[in-house]
């Protein structure tokens, strides 16, 4: 028996007949109503948030449980991937994927040390080159012009492959299979047509039958791209100097009759891709004052370490948790997140787009850990002080679903661990201590919001003067521009390769201690 | 229990090495029976953790803490390294593809001083290469520790490889994040663990 669901989320509402034993995440596939989805609706991500309203759904999973909460399962919020209608349901969507995939990327995210000023133009011209940066969860674009208007938009998207899971190790195992690999590397293909048609039909701008493409990204985002999964899974092949990945060039369909060429830039070997060297040129990393740490944050977190001789540089997958994933608060750096804490009690936030908060984002998250931990009401440790009744701290006042417990500070801490333990080990091969660093400079998910006397605070970047750290948006895209629009660019680029050395976590012994030490939220390198 | 003896337990609960050995020592050297107290204190030391696992009130550190502390005395009991092992021989490994070991360390800890001998085979560690230690070392156990998914296949053949070498009697124990969520069917094996405690309950379950 079909069961009929009636979703709604603000002012939408939906009707959706349900297929016998269809998840509530199925159902809504189709519609407008789509909810976020991190995991392939595996259960693990916890981002398909629905309250039911009334009828009746499956009895909870232990996913469910896991992700939610008895509290919060029992208030009536449900993941979609795993409730089951039982009979006709209301339901409101909690966490709705965006309408439309792309979003303009402001001018002022593209600056970057090697070049500050704003390159953009307006008015009409045609995009003939394009620097892509291809994420593990976004995709982003700059698109310029040929003659000298410089940069004409540029545009940020999900990453399709994410159906294949939201994780790198999920998307190789996927691509074992011949068709899923090539059906993962042509998802890129239509999905930078398909920002292109955006920006057509939104900015006005006409794009050239032949643009150049210059494409970075992290290993496995590469080695995707070639429709492979290139070994990766197998630690002899990422634990060699990325030789098995030469210079690629590949010729993508952008709709109608347009061919680009694309330059595949070459990783740097490891987990470590080639999106941490074009960030290192676009910091000004060899040019700028030394020793100098790159730090570009996201899942995997890559770090370089410039000494003056050597590049060392290694990548340190911590997980999800600051990408809003794996801890019940956290939401993706989007409308409704919190992006912001201040103040003591109550504590006060900011919500991104100013509307009402649904989660926290990693900047968000940094602050209120740092926080609590001023406010002796989280203990270095990651012990809750005072909680609520289930343990929880809450964010928004009473009633409020924006709650933190132990096992979410738990998760918060080994995603900052395995970092800190990274940029330790950088620093120990380098022959220096965190307090030698005569610059810091820190890219990625947390963009410009990060701030640095809490990171510093609990332990996620070396405490030293703050003045002598900078964040910036995507110095990955910025880099990539660079290489694309100037020669000089690319000799850089053969000069960082060529000092480049790369570091395997996997085979540090003193990993674990290092590691044990990051797990507490205190200043780097500071025995507690 | 005896004074000395909760405060050597409250100093292992707290993760703090070196209160937990002044006090070993001082139990030691006041106690005609000290040895075997120590031997008492571990195990209720284990035990607890265990109750505060189970409950989710310890986090990874408070564990990784406890596991340090626990090893440090036993160390400090049995200088030598002749940790008692009166509950029989296991072999645990990460399997290959896997550099994830910092689960399949806590693990060993906890055997140990649970009294179990651990021949630990490292990471990356081919199937092939548990069973040659099981059959080597007489082991009653194997034990994989998997963080990544891409390792399942491998559990999934330990049992066939086992039975290959007359060795169908060793039972097969799964355990880490990527494994735990999957059944012990899927998995080929006789346990999934929930944490290294559960896995202790279902060895000594055996052995009675
Ligand atoms: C530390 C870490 C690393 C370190 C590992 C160092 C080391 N020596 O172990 C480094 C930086 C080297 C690393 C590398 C990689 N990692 Co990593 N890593 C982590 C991290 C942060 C913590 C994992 C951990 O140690 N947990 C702590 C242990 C103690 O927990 P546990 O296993 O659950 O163990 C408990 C129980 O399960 C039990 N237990 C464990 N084993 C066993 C066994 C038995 C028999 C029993 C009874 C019990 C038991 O004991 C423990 C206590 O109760 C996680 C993310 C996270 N936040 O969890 C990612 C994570 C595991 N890594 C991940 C990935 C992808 C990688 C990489 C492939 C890099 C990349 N590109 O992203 C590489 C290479 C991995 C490889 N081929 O093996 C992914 C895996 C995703 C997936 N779907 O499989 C994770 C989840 C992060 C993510 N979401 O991206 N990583
Ligand atoms: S899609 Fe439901 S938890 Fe990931």
């Amino acid at each position: 028996m079909t069961a009929v669901v009636r979703a709604r989320c603000g002012a939408r509402s939906q009707t959706i007949q349900a297929a016998p034993g269809a998840t509530l995440r199925r159902a809504l596939e189709d519609t407008d109503l789509r909810v976020r989805t991190g995991c392939n609706g595996n259960g693990s991500c916890g981002l398909c948030r629905v309250r039911i309203l009334s009828g009746a759904v499956s009895t909870p999973t232990s996913e469910e449980m896991l992700n939610l909460g008895p509290a919060l399962v029992e208030s009536g919020l449900r993941l979609a991937c795993q409730a089951v209608p039982v009979g006709d349901v209301e339901i409101e969507v909690v966490n709705l994927a965006p309408a439309s995939a792309w979003r303009p990327i402001p001018p002022e995210a593209l600056c970057s040390p090697a070049r500050p000023e704003v390159t953009s133009s307006v008015g009409s011209a045609r995009i003939s080159k394009i620097a892509v940066d291809v994420g593990t969860t976004n995709l982003c674009l700059a698109l310029w012009s040929d003659e000298g208007q410089g940069r004409l938009a540029a545009r940020r998207g999900p990453n399709p492959q994410s159906g294949f899971g939201s994780d790198v190790v999920t998307r190789l195992q996927a691509a074992h299979d011949p068709a899923a690999a090539l059906e993962q590397a042509h998802a890129i293909e239509l999905a930078v047509a398909e920002a292109l048609r955006d920006v057509t039909v939104s900015d006005g701008l006409e794009v050239a039958a032949r643009p150049t493409i210059v494409a970075v990204g992290n290993t496995a985002m590469l080695s995707l791209l070639q429709g492979s999964q290139g070994g990766l899974l197998d630690p002899e092949t990422w634990a060699a100097p990325a030789t098995w990945l030469s210079e690629r060039q590949l010729r993508w369909h952008l709709g109608a009759d347009r061919e680009a060429v694309v330059h595949l830039m070459q990783p740097l070997g490891g987990f470590v891709g080639s999106d941490l060297i074009t960030a290192a040129l676009a910091a000004n990393l060899l040019p700028g004052e030394f020793p100098a740490l790159l730090l570009d944050f996201g899942t995997n977190t890559e770090i370089a370490l410039w000494d003056g001789e050597i590049l060392w540089v290694t990548s340190a997958a911590g997980g999800p948790a600051f990408e809003g994933s794996g801890m019940r608060c956290a939401v993706p750096a989007d409308a409704g997140a919190i992006y912001r804490v201040w103040g003591g009690t109550p504590l006060r936030f900011e919500v991104m787009g100013g509307g009402e908060a649904k989660g926290v984002c990693g900047s968000g998250l940094v602050d209120w850990v740092a926080r609590l931990r001023q406010a002796g009401a989280l203990s270095s440790r990651g012990n809750l002080v005072d909680g609520t009744a289930e343990g929880a701290l809450s964010l928004g006042g009473k009633g409020s679903d924006i709650l933190l417990c132990k096992r979410d500070v738990d998760v918060f801490q080994r995603a900052k661990a395995a970092i800190g333990a990274g940029v330790q080990l950088l620093v120990r091969r380098a022959g220096i201590s965190c307090q030698d660093l005569r610059r810091i400079v820190t890219t990625g998910l947390f963009g410009r919001s990060l701030d640095v006397a809490n990171a510093q605070a609990i332990g996620l970047l070396p405490a030293i003067a703050p003045q002598r750290v900078e964040s910036y948006d995507n110095l990955a895209l910025a880099g990539c521009e660079i290489v694309l629009t100037s020669a000089d660019g690319s000799r850089t680029i053969e000069t960082l390769r060529r000092r480049t050395r790369l570091l395997n976590l996997g085979q540090c012994a003193e990993f674990e201690e290092l590691f044990v030490q990051s797990l507490f939220l205190a200043p780097m390198g500071v025995e507690p | 229990m005896d004074a000395a003896l909760s405060t050597l337990v409250a100093h292992l609960l707290d993760g703090d090495s070196e209160a937990a050995l002044a006090q070993a020592r001082r139990v030691r050297a006041s106690q005609p029976d000290g040895q075997r107290l120590l031997v008492e204190g571990l195990e209720a030391a284990m035990d607890g953790m265990s109750a505060k696992c189970t409950t989710e009130q310890f986090n990874l550190l408070e564990i990784m803490l406890t596991g340090r502390a626990a090893m440090a005395v036993a160390r400090e009991a049995f200088p030598e390294g002749a940790i008692p092992c009166t509950r029989g021989t296991v072999v645990i490994a990460t399997p290959q593809g896997d550099v994830h070991d910092l689960g399949k360390n806590i693990t060993r800890m906890v055997l140990t001083t649970k009294g179990f001998r651990v021949v630990d085979c490292g990471k990356d560690c081919p199937v092939a290469e548990m069973v040659a230690a099981a059959a080597r070392e007489q082991a009653f156990a194997v034990l994989a520790s998997g963080l990544i998914s891409p390792v399942v296949p491998l559990v999934r053949q330990l049992r066939g490889l086992l039975r290959e070498r007359g060795l169908s009697n060793v039972v097969v124990v799964a355990g880490g994040a990527a494994l735990k969520q999957c059944t012990a069917e899927a998995l080929n094996v006789d346990y999934v663990a929930r944490d290294a405690f559960d896995c202790v309950h279902f060895l000594e379950g055996l052995r009675r």
